[in-house]
């Protein structure tokens, strides 16, 4: 059952992960601050019931999925990468990996083992946070395909993160490097988009920059499937849209249609982009594992999905190319 | 065939043929039986001949005749394509005629009131009565019990405003003054015979508080007549039959009158203009509120009058509607229509919903947190079963997200919520007259019941748009006389209805006392309801007295601390004035319910600042609505907010000084053509002399005055020179140049003649025009006799 050899590197990075106090602080430390995000939003809400527009309760209860929303997706991002970010070159650095190449785990056995388990860590730390979503319930406003829409996401960031430390941990083989390689390029893709947006946004007279600005972002990737959700269907609260907690991450995603502010669905070219991201690199880890770049069988299948994924994007290419025409 | 035999066939076709009749007829019966009830009588009379003002109220009397058997019909009035009617449920005795009133809401271009009479399940009767809006019209009422007719001009002879005069008895005079809100003008000549209810005296004073133009006629009749009408309605008392000069009528009109004008003394009290000389005057006019009376000293159906040349002149001069001011309700007084608007696009100032009860949720997270983390892990770590987390984590987790979303859905608090903005204004000392706007919100189409004081007229509010939500008017049939009234709303849309009724109301012991040391305002709290930041205004200061429980007093001293020298343009700032401002800052933001306050003022308090004569305000803040209506809805978010708009009377004796604001410019008296420079009221000047006339509030109008100091300024540059300045002298009956060119203070140290019954007289002549509108004001040092 060569299939199943991931399992003995999985089941043993599970034991090991929930050893010691740092996963169990790391979860109070997600929930906590998950929870005092919501009550900050919540507090900023009722505080300014009475100002400006009126507001209802779904409003608030979408202000707070959003608010909760964009701090789960920051968090994730930030956890996942670390996550994996030590597996492989911890191995090196033990010296252990010689030892597990001469079991009959292969280096791709290995790799989806770590991967699992870095992602099956993440998983618990969002499993836990579920019940803050409780208080949205309380005010409303949020429907199930809201829901799904921001759990997908979630779940394809934390995947490309847990990638992508997988990916800086394999190339570097020291745990250090990779952290600062991992580090480096996750701020680069999450500041650096923000910041290249606003300079193309002030070399253009402070108009939004073209949406392709925000696709590798997972902050705008989020604050764009957050703002899908739409206030109720009324004259009074089509006013307060969602859209204006996120008019920073938003830039350049939010169009104007007949007078009314619409949140592109640029989420949909980041979840293929994240996709084609994890293949390629998981990929170019394995090869970079083994430190051999013939073609192995399992090139073939990667080729394959590989394929398979441009012909899935090709084929729906109207359905996330929709985020980057500008055309809701 | 045998003789029996053919008997038998005949007898049986007879019968068949019976039989056939019989069950042709049986149909035809059984209809006739069933539509018998239906046969019900209907006329309806429309008041004014169907005519009416745009978005007013337009009386109905329905007559229905029942020869069947007693029922109980649903009467309703609606105008063509309008989604609600106004309607009224009556018991019909069988075989009786029965006569109901009913208001008809009109719009501002209905050409036809559809009526129909029905039981829950039929519709018995309908009719179609047809009606004529107008816009840009007076129509005037004209109550007598004798005949009277007007020679009033024809339409093609005025530029504007042509008249349009009924008859009304005085029976048929409506008991709610939303029944003469089509009415810019009434004419009551002759009630010696029928008086009027009080109620119709009520109606009728509040109409006129409300911006209506009163004219009382003179003649022989004219005691029996003032009898019948309340103090406040009455300009003075009738003397004896006398002669009156038929010069000043020729004057006037520009057409000789007779030379034999009889008519009676009149003794107006000093707050009075008289027109007229000595005890000969032909009529006197006092402001009341937004409306004038004017008491006239002959008969108008005098045949000197009537059938007289210069009569239509005449009647185009005198029965001026108060307010001119042209607007798409048409150019007569449309205080209560600008009003209604106003209050209605404040339903967007939706008040903040109900905030769900969340703090248990909150702590339960909490200690969630802690638990999920180092609490799960000690008790694995104790039983070194540490991997287990990997279960049991989620499992609290989910264990937990059942409980909080348990918790959370059993606290869901409601979407609804319903705002109340109320305008009272004191009409006399026990009634007052209160407009209310409901705001309806929910978050799905709903029926509502709504149950309110069965006196109250309800009608759906104006649509509007703010940026704040939109209002439309509420749908369905809307009950008169019943108290209870089912509502369509639809779902996040703000419905909106106006309630209008007069509720009694003990008047506010307000008092403004002037003495030699200072001006004291004092004001006690007699409403029975607690008053909120209680504030009295004039001349565009405001003293505030804070809160005032049920019979609560307070005073302070005018004029207020640090108050602004120059009259704001709105009385909202002069009130809200910081707070507003400080909302208006850079990134600042104004609290709803301070914006709401602000919609109130302007709806209520504003347009009296502006009108002629209107005197100081008392103005306080009630958490109940005099027009209480409950609304059927659970858990609903409400607010309730009634700005109630009080008279304080001036009072005082001895020495007084005037302060700078109190005389107002009289534009009324000589026509003059006002213009605004700096938000403040001035006179618009031309290159012919410009009279200025300005005057006291009425109730100082025996202020003898004895220093007077002018103020001039200008909205341009004032001419450096060629401006001449001269004031009336009453006693002499001339004007008196002064040594004084402007702009700046002209102090006068004997100044008595140049003021009669609390009005001066200015006259600015030269280069005048070239300073463009011209700000007067006054302050004046002078007694107040004993009253």
């Amino acid at each position: 059952m060569r299939v199943w050899n991931w399992m003995p590197v999985l089941l043993n990075d599970l034991r090991m992960q929930l050893r010691g106090s740092r996963a169990a602080l790391l979860l109070t430390v997600y929930v906590g601050l998950g929870l005092i995000a919501m009550r900050l939003v919540y507090n900023t809400v009722a505080g300014n019931l009475n100002n400006g527009l009126p507001m209802f309760n779904a409003q608030i209860g979408q202000s707070l999925f959003i608010g909760q929303g964009l701090t789960l997706q920051a968090l994730v991002v930030f956890l996942a990468p670390a996550a994996t970010v030590n597996s492989v070159s911890a191995e090196y650095e033990r010296r252990t990996y010689d030892l597990l190449s001469a079991t009959p785990v292969a280096s791709v056995h290995f790799l989806i083992g770590k991967l699992l388990a870095g992602m099956a860590f993440i998983a618990l730390l969002l499993v836990a946070a579920l019940p803050l979503f409780s208080v949205v319930l309380l005010f409303g406003g949020v429907g199930t395909a809201d829901v799904v829409r921001v759990l997908v996401v979630l779940a394809l960031t934390a995947l490309t993160g847990s990638v992508l430390g997988l990916f800086c941990s394999a190339l570097t083989r020291r745990t250090f490097s990779a952290t600062l390689l991992c580090y480096a390029l996750l701020v680069a893709i999450v500041g650096g988009t923000l910041f290249a947006a606003n300079v193309w946004s002030v070399m253009h007279a402070l108009q939004p920059a073209p949406p392709v600005y925000g696709v590798a972002n997972p902050l705008t990737a989020m604050a764009s499937a957050l703002g899908q959700t739409r206030p109720p269907e009324a004259a009074v609260s089509e006013r307060l849209s969602p859209l204006v907690l996120l008019s920073l991450l938003s830039q350049g995603t939010v169009v104007i249609q007949e007078g009314e502010r619409i949140a592109l669905p640029i989420y949909r070219a980041t979840l293929g982009l994240y996709g084609m991201f994890s293949l390629t690199a998981i990929w170019i880890s394995l090869h970079l594992l083994e430190r051999r770049w013939q073609v192995r069988r399992y090139d073939l299948v990667l080729l394959l999905l590989v394929v398979l994924a441009v012909v899935a994007g090709w084929v729906t290419r109207d359905w996330w190319l929709a985020g980057l025409s500008g055309a809701a | 065939m045998t003789q029996a035999g053919r008997v038998r066939s005949v007898t049986l076709l007879v019968l068949v043929l019976i039989s056939i009749t019989g069950s042709l007829c049986l149909p035809t019966y059984a209809a006739h039986e069933s539509s018998a009830q239906a046969a019900i009588g209907l006329d309806v009379r429309a008041a004014f001949d169907g005519n009416y003002a745009p978005e007013r109220w337009l009386p109905l009397t329905i007559t229905l005749r029942n020869p069947g058997a007693p029922l109980r019909v649903q009467v309703a009035a609606g105008l063509p394509g309008a989604t609600s009617r106004q309607m009224v449920v009556v018991e019909l005795p069988g075989g009786a005629e029965t006569s109901v009133p009913l208001m008809a809401a009109m719009d501002s271009q209905a050409r036809e009131v559809q009526v129909q009479v029905s039981t829950d399940t039929e519709l018995l009767a309908e009719t179609t009565v047809p009606v004529r809006p107008r816009p840009d019209e007076r129509l005037i009422g004209l109550v007598s019990d004798r005949p009277l007719s007007l020679m009033l001009p024809a339409r093609q002879d005025l530029q504007q405003l042509p008249l349009q005069a009924f008859m009304l008895d005085s029976r048929s005079l409506p008991e709610h003054p939303a029944g003469l809100s089509s009415l810019s003008l009434i004419v009551i000549n002759d009630l010696s015979d029928q008086p009027l209810s009080l109620a119709q005296i009520d109606a009728l004073l509040a109409w006129v508080i409300s911006g209506g133009h009163l004219v009382i006629g003179g003649g022989v009749d004219a005691a029996a007549t003032l009898a019948t009408l309340p103090a406040v309605l009455r300009l003075g008392s009738v003397g004896e039959p006398t002669e009156l000069d038929p010069v000043a009528l020729s004057d006037y009109t520009g057409t000789p009158a007779s030379a034999v004008l009889e008519g009676v003394q009149l003794r107006f009290a000093p707050d009075v203009i008289g027109f007229g000389e000595g005890r000969t005057l032909l009529w006197g006019r006092r402001n009341l509120g937004l409306g004038l009376v004017t008491q006239l000293a002959f008969d108008p159906t005098l045949r000197a009058i009537a059938n007289w040349p210069g009569a239509p002149v005449l009647w185009d001069r005198l029965l001026v509607p108060t307010t001119t001011s042209s607007s798409q309700f048409g150019a007569t007084a449309a205080f209560a229509v600008e009003q209604t608007r106003t209050l209605a696009s404040g339903l967007g100032y939706l008040p903040a919903i109900s905030l769900p009860r969340s703090n248990l949720l909150f702590v339960l997270l909490a200690i969630y947190a802690i638990v999920i983390g180092p609490g799960v892990a000690l008790i694995l770590r104790r039983f070194d079963r540490q991997a287990w987390a990997w279960l049991v984590v989620p499992g609290i987790a989910l264990l937990m997200l059942a409980v909080t979303s348990a918790i959370a859905l059993n606290n869901r608090s409601s979407e609804r919520i319903v705002s109340q903005l109320s305008v009272v204004e004191q009409i006399d000392g026990d009634t007052a007259r209160v407009r209310s706007v409901m705001g309806l919100l929910s978050p799905v189409d709903d029926i509502v019941a709504l149950s309110l004081d069965s006196a109250a007229l309800v009608r759906p509010a104006p649509e509007r748009t703010s940026n704040f939500g939109s209002v439309y008017g509420i749908e369905g049939d809307l009950a008169q006389d019943q108290g209870q009234i089912d509502v369509q709303i639809r779902r996040w849309e703000i419905g909106g209805l106006v309630a209008e009724e007069m509720v009694p109301l003990p008047a506010l012991d307000a008092e403004i006392l002037l003495t030699p040391e200072a001006i004291e305002v004092r004001v006690q709290n007699t409403t029975g309801q607690v008053l909120r930041n209680v504030s009295v205004v004039y001349a565009g200061q405001a003293v505030s007295l804070g809160d005032l429980p049920p019979g609560g007093l307070s005073s302070a001293v005018w004029p207020p601390p640090l108050a602004a020298l120059t009259p704001r343009e709105r009385i909202s700032n002069v009130v809200l004035g910081e707070a507003l401002a400080a909302g208006r800052d850079v990134g600042g933001q104004i609290d709803r319910r301070l914006l709401l306050r602000e919609t109130l003022l302007n709806a209520g308090a504003e347009p009296l600042v502006q009108a002629a004569d209107s005197g100081p305000l008392v103005l306080g803040w009630l958490n109940v609505a005099l027009v209480p209506i409950d609304v059927d809805f659970r858990d609903a978010a409400r607010q309730q907010v009634a700005l109630l708009i009080a008279r304080p009377r001036i009072s005082g004796t001895g020495e007084a000084v005037v302060p700078t604001g109190w005389m107002y410019l009289d534009l009324q008296e000589r026509s003059v053509q006002s213009c605004r420079a700096n938000g403040i009221s001035g006179v618009a000047t031309t290159t012919l002399p410009v009279e200025v006339p300005l005057r006291l509030p009425s109730a100082m109008a025996t202020f003898q005055l004895e220093q007077l100091r002018i103020d001039l300024a200008s909205e341009r540059e004032w001419p450096n020179a060629g401006v001449r300045l001269e004031l009336y002298d009453w006693r002499s009956a001339s004007w008196v140049a002064q040594d004084f060119d402007g702009p700046g203070s002209l102090e006068l140290a004997a100044a008595g003649s140049y003021m009669q019954g609390g009005r001066i007289l200015l006259r600015l002549d030269g280069r005048i025009a070239e300073a463009g509108c011209v700000l007067v004001d006054a302050q004046l040092r002078g007694t107040l006799p004993p009253q």
